[in-house]
Parts: C-alpha cells; structure tokens; sequence
C-alpha cells in the first residue's frame, strides 16, 4: 500500500512538473507573470513593461491636470523619474501620424505610466482568461490580499493583476479625441486609434486575454457604436487572431451577459445585486449601454441598438465631453483617491416634456426630487461636497477577449483598432443652451435655513458639520460673525455648538462637531455627539425672525464597507453563538435577559 | 470473581468516558469545516482583521464573555429546568428532547441580530454543546466548545 502510494504521488509530481513546464513556453504577449512580486529599481520601472507597443506613443509624465512636467519616461526600457504624490501621466496614441488618443490611468501612487500592462498566468474562475490586458495600477490596503497598502509610496508595491479584486482600478481608459471624428459625417465610421501588443519570439500556441478598457467620448460629437477589430502585423486579417464576447466559454454559459458587454458606469445606470452594487443607479435600474454582436470574428461591433435604460432620455446619444451633465458629487468616506458619490444633477428628468428648463435634480431612487434649501445649504458649506462635471456619462466599459494564436503566425505582433461610429442625431442636450453651452444656476438657499451634512445619514465617527444661513445675524460686514445652534439626538444628548460666519459678509455660518458611539448613557455638553446606530441627530435654530430644524440618521460602516444594516461582519456578532450586537440598541436589552438567566445558574436545582 | 466483575464495570466506565472524550475531539475538529462549510454556501465573509486589530473588546467579548453567559443562561438553567420536565421522553439520536427544544430557543435569540439563515444554522451547534453539557453533566465542555467554535468563525479565512 505504501509503495503504491508513493508510486501514485511520484506520477502527480510529474503531471504537476509537466502542466508547470508547459506553461512556462505557452504563447503569450510580453508582461509579467501575476505571480512576480514588485521589483523596486532605481530609477523606478513599470510593471509589466514590454508588451504594449510604444514605438507610436508619447509618454508625459504630468501633473494632475494633465500639463507636462520636466519627468522622462524611457520607452526602451520602461524606467521612469521618480514622481511624488501630484504627478500623473498622460499617454498620447498616434495612428496614421495623427494624435488620435490620450490614454490615462490613476495618479502616482496609485498608478504609474505608461497605462497599459499585461499580466499572463493568474488564474480566474467562470471561464474568464488567466491573462489579460490591463491598466498599471497598485492595490489600496482594502484590495491587497497581503492587507497592507500596496500604493508605490509603500514599503510593498503591490501591482494589480487580472484577478484582483472588484473596483480595484484595472481598466485602462482612452479619450478618442476630435481626430477620430475629423473629416467624418454623422451616420459613418470615424477614424481609429491603434494599440499594438508585442508577443514573444516564436512560439506558437494560442492564449486567451482579457482587455479590461474603456473608451470615453471626447471627440467632440454625439456617438452611437464602435468597432474594435484585430490585426496581424502586417495589418491584414488572421485565422490566429480572432475577438471573442465569452458566448459559451463558462462551461457552456456566456462569461458575460448580454447588456453588460459594452456599459456606462453601474453606479449611474444599474440594479443593486447585493454583491458589488449595494443600491441601485444614481439614474436608472437598467443598464446604459450599447448591445455587442460578432465572436470569435476578427471584429466586434458595438451600438447602434441601446441596452433600454434613460441615458437617452436624459442625455441623448453617447454626450461628448462638451456637453457632459454638471453635478454635487458627496465624497462620502472622505478619501480623495476613491470616487465621490453623486447626490444630484443639473438637468431635466427624464420624463420631462420637451422645453422644460433644467434644474437640479436627485436620482431615480428620490424621484427626480429637487433638493432642498437645507440640503444645498449643508452642500455648499461641507468641505465633502463639490460641483463637478458627471465624467462617467462619457465612459463606455467593454468586455470582450483577444485569442492569441501562433505568434510566428501573426508576425511577432497584433494590433487592436478601435473605431468610433458617429451619430447621426447631434442634437445639444436639454441643459445646453442655444449656443451648447452649459450653465447651471448656482443653488438658492433662503434667509433662515439650517443645514447637517452628511445628510440624510452619517457614518458613526464622520464629523458633522452644522450650517445657517440668516442675514440677521451678519451684524458686522468687517467681522466674522458668530450665532448658535442647539443639536440634539433622540437618545438623549445635547449640544450647544457656536457657528462662526465663513466670510466677512457671507451670512453663512458654520461649525463641526464629531459623532461617537457610546454604549453607555450620553454626556450633554461635552462637545460631542454620543450616538448608536440609527440615532436621529437634529440641529435646530431659532432667531426672532426664522426657526428650522434639520436631521441626519446615524449608520455603521459593515466589513464590506457598505452601511451597517446587517452586523454580521461585526466580530462582535459573528461566530456560532454570539446573540449581541454593541452597536445597537436592543444589546442592552438582549444582553440583561440573558445575563439575568446566567446568574440564575446557581440556584437551577430549585426549578 | 467479584474483582473480575468490578474490573469489567470499571473497563465500561472507562470506555464509556473515552467515548465521550472522542466524540469531543471530534467536535473541536468539525467546528473548522463547519465555518467553512457556511462560508463557502453563503459568502459571509467570516473576518475582518482591522477591526480586530482596533477593537480587542468585542475580541473578548465574542471569545470569552458571551460564550459563558449564553452557557450559563442556556445550557445552564434552560437545559436543566426543560430536561427536568422531559426526562420521561427519549432522546433521539443521543440528543434529549430538553437539548432540542434549548437550541431552538438559543435560535430564536439569534434571530434579534442576525439574518435568518444564519440564525438558523447555530441550531447544530447548540445541539452539540447541549450534548456534551449533558455527557458530562458539566456546562465547562460547553463553554470551551462555544469559546472554540466563535474563535474559529474569527479566525478562519477564505
């Protein structure tokens, strides 16, 4: 029995040494392997250097603005000046001799240049490839399975690979610029950008990979498709070279719905799952987008069929960046370098009849409300608030696969040409004026109208920042006035907060004042508020002339980083047997029924 | 003879003992792929290590002081007052009727909290301390094995 078994795991080394070997000269896109830990050199060099073709790219290291500064990225060799927290980097494709195409990835530390990697060998699950075409990203603490900050300011670069985790920033994004449109009439093809991918000296068998993209509308004018098609390096055709939408490839299922193959951003246009997406989108429940057709076809088209959302209804066609929509955006976990959450939009709802003036607006989910004086108020004065142009609305995400054949085949090289297809319908949308332009009227908030932000909740530990506006109180144009507000919670506790003008003569006043959970009784006066989950904290003002009252609700933040509605990711309230949850109010409660049982325990026998 | 007979009675006590003590192990052993088992179904992500590292009240709460106070409470005083009640009943399974109906009370708690599913899926292990609070008429075993079974929903990792 020994002996056969010692035969049987002899013979699964070998299979296992064979499979290890095998792939060790399997056909592949030059990159770096997803197991290859960050080699720190100096100067610095990208990750996964190699593949992506630079011979027609201009790499410029930037600031976050995109205006070059006076770094060198090497295309030779990948190696870079050393960039600091501030510097960007801006990839400019040129196809045919014309600049066609910026490619942008995140700002240092979270990214570096030149934007696109690949990363061959990882492993993924529901037939998606073990090698892909990525952004040249680095993992946040949150996203690094080593659980420590994976940025390129730490100790440990960690760079992202194809398996990492949901929102992790691996998608590279190109801006298809006017050249792609120049010389072109609504209703046709436009112009392409190139993107050429170097394989390894002469191997011949087949890979799959996954290009992890968006294309964003900054040509200029309306679309309504794209094509993206593969070439050899003699730019022809190829039987080794085919584009695949992943039908069947999941054990005989599609690796991809039908309307999540070409998307605008789920967080606008999408249904909650319970999984990535905790609520619905911002505008709709349905998926905006454009329907794919073409597999295992040296070209996929996209459009001009819509996935049936609003987007239209909203906005018209695919919106240039010209024309992008204006909104309050909600910095909601008060860290610059994840996106901010929409709160509201300038605009018309979209069921609004033709001619209606724009305003602001919430979302789907507040029914298109108008916000009110209180909530602008709360915005306007919140640092975590600001105005800012919806760039989503330009950004098309696309899933599809390269089938990699025979690199002697195809030359040592393929290329990947995206070509836009313009709309025929240019139509300004209904926030634009006469002349396209795009105006939105600064928020009006009345005399007398207190304000707390975050609104309508707030997470546990944020600091609260409490607003009135009330020109009786701007006694002194020259000085900064003060006047007072009294907050309250429905559990007991009571602050008196002094708010202090924010200018001379703005008659806008404000102050802050941190949040903290208490299990225990809360102390009035100690200049904080003591709240558990769900606490209602209301800030009330009262002058001789104006009183209002404004209200917020008190959350957690679970494991999954989503409100606490659910604490079973609380330690305090997983494991097999643990009925308390400190968090919220029946624990006191709960926890003396049973505590009062237990001490029964000496006493059982006289039951 | 006599000597024979008290050395065949000590050898049933003793194997008797052993028995228990086995299927003990056997409790501890299975507390890891049970926790396994439920994450694996329903994707509860089962540890979150900046919360432990920034909150070792509720790490001594969860491992030490609910398990005794629930052991108390219901292995404890709920156990025996029901089996003192429903000891003319049979056990099934080597699980009493008192252990049955303890653990659905022990369930019904949990539904304050939790989800349902996973109120419902601390019934077995309910069961198994209930078992071994009465295989050796002592809540310590009891106590130790819900200390070990919230230890392992902490620290195992997907």
């Amino acid at each position: 029995m020994k002996r056969n078994n010692q035969k049987r795991v002899l013979g699964l080394s070998l299979v296992a040494v064979l499979l290890l070997g095998s792939s060790a000269y399997a056909g592949q896109i030059i990159g770096a392997n997803a197991s290859d830990p960050y080699v720190n050199t100096t100067p610095p060099t990208q990750s996964g250097f190699g593949g992506w073709d630079l011979k027609d790219v201009l790499v410029n290291i930037t600031d976050v603005d995109y205006a070059v500064i006076s770094k060198i990225f090497n295309t030779g060799d990948g190696t870079y000046d050393a960039m600091v927290p501030g510097d960007s980097f801006e990839s400019q494709i040129m196809t045919n001799g014309e600049h066609r195409g910026n490619l942008h990835g995140k700002d240092w530390p979270v990214g570096e240049p030149a934007g696109i990697k690949i990363i061959n060998g990882d492993s993924l699950s529901n037939g998606k490839p073990d090698n892909c075409i990525m952004t040249t990203s680095y993992l946040s603490e949150t996203d690094n399975p080593a659980g420590v900050n994976g940025y390129l300011d730490s100790a440990t670069p960690a760079p992202t690979i194809c398996s990492s985790s949901f929102q992790s920033h691996k998608r590279f994004k190109i801006n298809m610029l006017e050249t792609m449109v120049a010389g072109k009439n609504p209703g046709e093809y436009g112009n392409s950008v190139d993107l050429t991918f170097n394989l390894l000296d002469g191997d011949t068998s087949s890979l799959r990979y996954q290009v992890l993209q968006k294309i964003n509308n900054y040509t200029g004018m309306r679309l309504d498709g794209y094509k993206v098609e593969v070439l050899d390096a003699s730019g022809a055709v190829n039987p080794a070279l085919t584009l695949s939408l992943g039908l069947g490839e999941d054990a005989g299922s599609d690796i991809w719905t039908w309307d999540s193959m070409a998307t605008f951003s789920h967080g606008l246009w999408g249904a909650a799952d319970g999984d990535h997406f905790p609520t619905d989108g911002f505008f709709d429940l349905v998926a905006a987008g454009l329907k794919v057709t073409g597999h295992n076809t040296s070209v996929i088209t996209g459009g001009t069929d819509t996935l049936g959302s609003n987007y239209t209804a909203l906005f018209g066609n695919w919106l240039p960046s010209k024309w992008q929509p204006t909104g309050i955006f909600w910095d909601d976990d008060n860290d610059p370098l994840t996106d901010a959450a929409l709160v509201a939009f300038w605009g018309t709802a979209p069921d609004a009849a033709a001619g209606t003036a724009p305003s602001w607006h919430k979302g789907m989910a507040d029914n298109w409300a108008v916000p009110t004086e209180s909530e602008f108020l709360a915005w306007s004065t919140s640092p975590l608030y600001t105005i800012g142009e919806i760039e989503d609305t330009l950004n098309l995400g696309l899933n599809y696969i390269v089938n990699v054949g025979s690199n002697v085949a195809l030359g040592g090289k393929f290329t990947i040409r995206i070509t836009p297809h313009i709309a025929a319908d240019q139509t300004p949308p209904s926030y634009a004026d006469e002349n396209g332009s795009i105006d939105p009227e600064p928020p009006v908030v009345s005399d007398g109208t207190v304000a707390i932000s975050p609104t309508p909740t707030f997470i546990i530990g944020d600091t609260l920042t409490l607003s009135v506006k009330d020109e009786d109180q701007n006694s002194d144009p020259v000085v900064k006035d003060t006047t007072t507000v009294t907050v309250t919670t429905d559990t007991g506790d009571k602050e008196t907060v002094t708010l202090t003008e924010t200018e001379v003569d703005s008659a806008i006043f404000n102050a802050t004042i941190v949040s903290e959970i208490t299990t225990a009784s809360p102390i009035q006066g100690d200049g904080k508020m003591n709240v558990i989950k769900d606490s209602v904290v209301t800030v009330s003002y009262a002058d001789n002339t104006h009183s209002d009252t404004a209200s917020t609700t008190a959350t957690i933040v679970t494991d999954d980083g989503e409100d606490g509605e659910d604490s079973s990711g609380d330690p305090a309230s997983s494991g097999g047997g643990c009925t308390y949850n400190p968090n919220s109010k029946s624990f006191d409660m709960m926890f003396f029924i049973i505590a009062a049982l237990g001490l029964l325990f000496p006493f059982r026998r006289r039951f | 003879m006599d000597y024979c007979f008290h050395l065949e009675e000590g050898f049933k006590i003793t194997s008797s003992r052993k028995k228990i003590n086995l299927h003990y192990g056997a409790a501890i052993m299975v507390a890891p792929i049970f926790i396994l088992l439920y994450n694996t179904l329903f994707s509860h992500q089962i540890l979150d290590l900046s919360a432990i590292s920034i909150d070792t009240k509720s790490l001594f709460y969860l491992i030490v002081f609910y398990p005794i106070v629930e052991e108390l409470a219901f292995r404890g005083v709920i156990q025996e007052v029901i089996a003192s009640k429903t000891e003319q009943y049979p056990s099934y399974l080597y699980i009493s009727v008192a252990n049955i109906l303890t653990s659905v009370l022990f369930v019904l708690m949990h539904f304050v909290h939790h989800t349902p599913l996973w109120a419902m899926l601390v019934f077995i292990p309910s069961l198994i301390f209930g078992y071994f609070k009465e295989q050796y008429k002592s809540i310590l075993p009891s106590i130790f094995l819900h200390m070990f079974y919230n230890t392992c929903s902490l620290f195992l990792i997907l």
